[in-house]
């Protein structure tokens, strides 16, 4: 299925502070297809959560617009909110009651029964606790607690903004691993993370904003492949004597152990070509595979750093 | 329908608030003990204690003393020349040391309840305003949004359990006050009540809550549009502390659109201000100007007031962003 669970066209957002207008989201056009997982990535302060808050009707947005299972938000929302489970930024209970109390009371207003409490506690593994105060909950157990939440819906649709962190290293496997199951089963989730190592491993596809404006999106073979700086490993018997002709053949590279990087993005017959010519054999060839990682640094550059 | 219950079930669990209700019914108690003690039957150990205490006083050389001096001129002291009378003038009575108010329902209705509700109107505004403050610092307002996202209804929702609560709160604090000192008048007295006096109290009380439910609407909607406790609270003791002293002070037209006085109208059924002048020189100048107020007064004041503030809650509420 092509239909778009989620797409935004000029999406835009101004906050008015001290100074004056701020905008955070500029002119965002997003296109999240149905099922599986969706990267949502961007440096601190690039407007992932503002999109969100947007497309749950939390923030109002300055223009544009948005659609949620082909319906317009946030006109629309309460025909689409049912079927969309979301996690915002931090967990936000009230501190005085247990978990359980919390969540039944969401329950009550989704006019649920307590049964569905009971699995999504089993669920996020937080029973044994669940009739504890929230106040008294770590930070692991509060954002399990808001999965918890996400899921009293059996949602469609998942929007999770950073649901991973403060957990520990297994219930961030644990988390993973509901989210790809739940991508495959067949429903879309938006994953919003700075942990790209994570999102490499769980997103089928991901869309990368920076300042409030899209970089670059599609699945992840592919935007890492067309952003791939493009550079190759070469093993040689003799390292400085291949340098050499490289560089006299205007080739920017570098030593790395024994072995030689060489920037191009030319076809990597030409190098050994070029070599043979020389009398040198090239005995391993690799391409330097970009990862995710990199290709997020490379597009948010201008981003590291500077102002937020 | 199921938003109203989930709101009942989150004051119901909420300890700060049911603190705030059970303060309700301690303050009840209170007004039910500190009414029936001044107004306790007199004793046998009362009237001993008076007889001891007029014995001592006829005893004592001053009060001898003037008892001759009135008999040797019994035309001074008591306008006769019958120098019995002086007896009967000078020398203490019973009464005079058993002075106690003997306790009268009807007359109480009108003081003891408008005190009443007039705190429990302040308790109310307090539960109204924590009940939505304690959710806009938690931030759960936004998770009760992804689960309902039409804000209106959740505003209503919130509203109508405030509502009810502050009225359930206000008729039992009222009616159980009342029920001990029916009670107590049924033991200590022989009379029975003027006809009447049961449909004014009742009409007394439900005016009453109507009152505490509008006090903690108040709390809520201002809280709700503001998003902090402390600042409700702020206002309204500054409001009750300097802000009535000094509209009376400076603009004595404005009485008449005061908060108390309109409580007073509404509560009593009818309530009448009196201004003073001034300054004044004779017993004319120095009358004060009177404002009669009805209860249609009152309920179009407080109407509009209420009113107003719950419209501009819902509006701020519905528009702005939620964290
Ligand atoms: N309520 C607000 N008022 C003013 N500015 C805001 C508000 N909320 C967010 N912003 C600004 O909007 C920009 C985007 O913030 P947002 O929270 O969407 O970033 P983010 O991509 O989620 O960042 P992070 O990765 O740190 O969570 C930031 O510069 C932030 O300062
Ligand atoms: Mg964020």
């Amino acid at each position: 299925m092509s239909e778009l669970v989620i797409e935004t066209t000029d999406l835009r957002k101004e906050y008015r502070n001290r100074r004056g207008r701020f905008v955070a989201v500029k002119g965002l056009s997003l296109q999240v297809p149905h099922g599986g997982v969706h990267g949502f990535l961007g440096p601190n302060g690039s407007g992932k959560t503002t999109t969100i808050r947007m497309l749950l009707g939390l923030a109002r947005a300055s223009g544009g617009e948005m659609r949620l299972f082909g319906k317009e938000v946030p006109r629309l929302l309460p025909e689409v909110m049912g079927r969309t489970g979301a996690i915002v930024e931090q967990p936000k209970f009230m501190p005085g009651f247990t978990g359980r109390r919390n969540l039944s009371l969401l329950a009550t207003t989704l006019g649920q029964d307590g049964r569905k409490v009971d699995e999504v506690i089993e669920t996020v593994g937080l029973k044994g606790r669940d009739k504890d105060r929230y106040r008294g909950y770590s930070l692991g157990m509060k954002q399990r607690l808001a999965i918890a939440g996400a899921l009293l819906k059996s949602p469609d649709l998942l929007i999770l903004d950073e649901p991973t962190n403060g957990l520990d290293p297994a219930g961030i496997r644990e988390i993973r691993e509901t989210i790809r199951t739940l991508g495959e089963s067949g429903v879309t989730v938006l994953l919003s993370s700075h942990i790209l190592a994570e999102v490499q491993q769980v997103c089928d596809a991901v869309s990368i904003i920076g300042h409030g404006a899209l970089l670059a999106s599609g699945p992840v073979r592919e935007v890492i492949g067309t952003r791939a700086s493009g550079a190759v490993r070469l093993g040689l018997a003799d390292l400085a004597a291949g340098a050499a002709a490289l560089e006299a053949a205007g080739y920017d590279l570098r030593r790395d152990l024994d072995h030689l990087v060489v920037e191009t993005t030319a076809d990597p017959a030409t190098l050994t070509e070029l070599l043979a010519g020389t009398g040198l054999y090239v005995n391993e060839l690799t391409p330097v595979r970009a990862d995710l990682e990199t290709v997020f640094l490379e597009l948010t550059a201008d981003d590291a750093g500077g102002p937020l | 329908m199921r938003l109203l219950l989930v709101e009942l079930a989150r004051i119901r669990a909420r300890r700060a608030i049911m603190v705030l209700v059970a303060g309700a019914f301690l303050l009840g108690a209170v007004f039910v003990g500190a009414t029936l003690w001044t107004h306790r039957p007199v004793s046998d150990a009362d009237l001993a204690q008076a007889q001891q205490q007029v014995e001592r006083q006829t005893n004592s050389p001053m009060t001898q003393r003037e008892l001759r001096r009135c008999e040797r001129n019994p035309e001074r002291y008591t306008g006769t020349s019958d120098a019995a009378a002086c007896e009967e003038n000078i020398l203490p009575r019973v009464d005079w040391f058993l002075d106690r108010p003997v306790l009268n329902p009807p007359e109480l209705v009108r003081d003891l309840s408008v005190a009443l509700v007039l705190f429990l109107g302040v308790i109310a505004v307090l539960i109204g305003a924590t009940m939505i403050g304690a959710e806009w610092s938690a931030g759960s307002v936004g998770t009760q949004l992804l689960f309902e996202p039409r804000r209106p209804r959740v505003w209503a929702a919130k509203a109508a359990a405030i509502a009810l609560v502050a009225a359930a709160m206000a008729a039992a604090v009222f009616t159980l006050v009342w029920l001990s000192i029916l009670a107590a008048y049924a033991v200590w007295s022989d009379e029975g009540l003027p006809s009447g006096f049961l449909r004014d109290l009742s009409l007394t009380g439900a005016r009453g809550a109507a009152f505490v439910a509008v006090g903690g609407l108040a709390g809520y909607a201002v809280t709700m549009a503001v998003r902090h406790t402390v600042v409700v609270v702020g206002l309204m003791l500054a409001y009750s502390v300097i802000g009535e002293g000094l509209l009376r002070s400076f603009l004595p037209s404005v009485e008449r659109y005061l908060v108390s006085n309109n409580a007073l109208a509404w509560i009593q059924d009818g309530h009448t201000i009196r201004i003073y002048p001034r300054n004044c020189f004779d017993e004319i100048s120095c009358r004060p100007k009177e404002i009669a107020m009805g209860l249609a007064d009152a309920a179009v004041y407080f109407g509009l007031v209420a009113g107003a503030m719950l419209l501009v809650s819902l509006f701020v509420f519905n528009r702005r962003d939620v964290p």
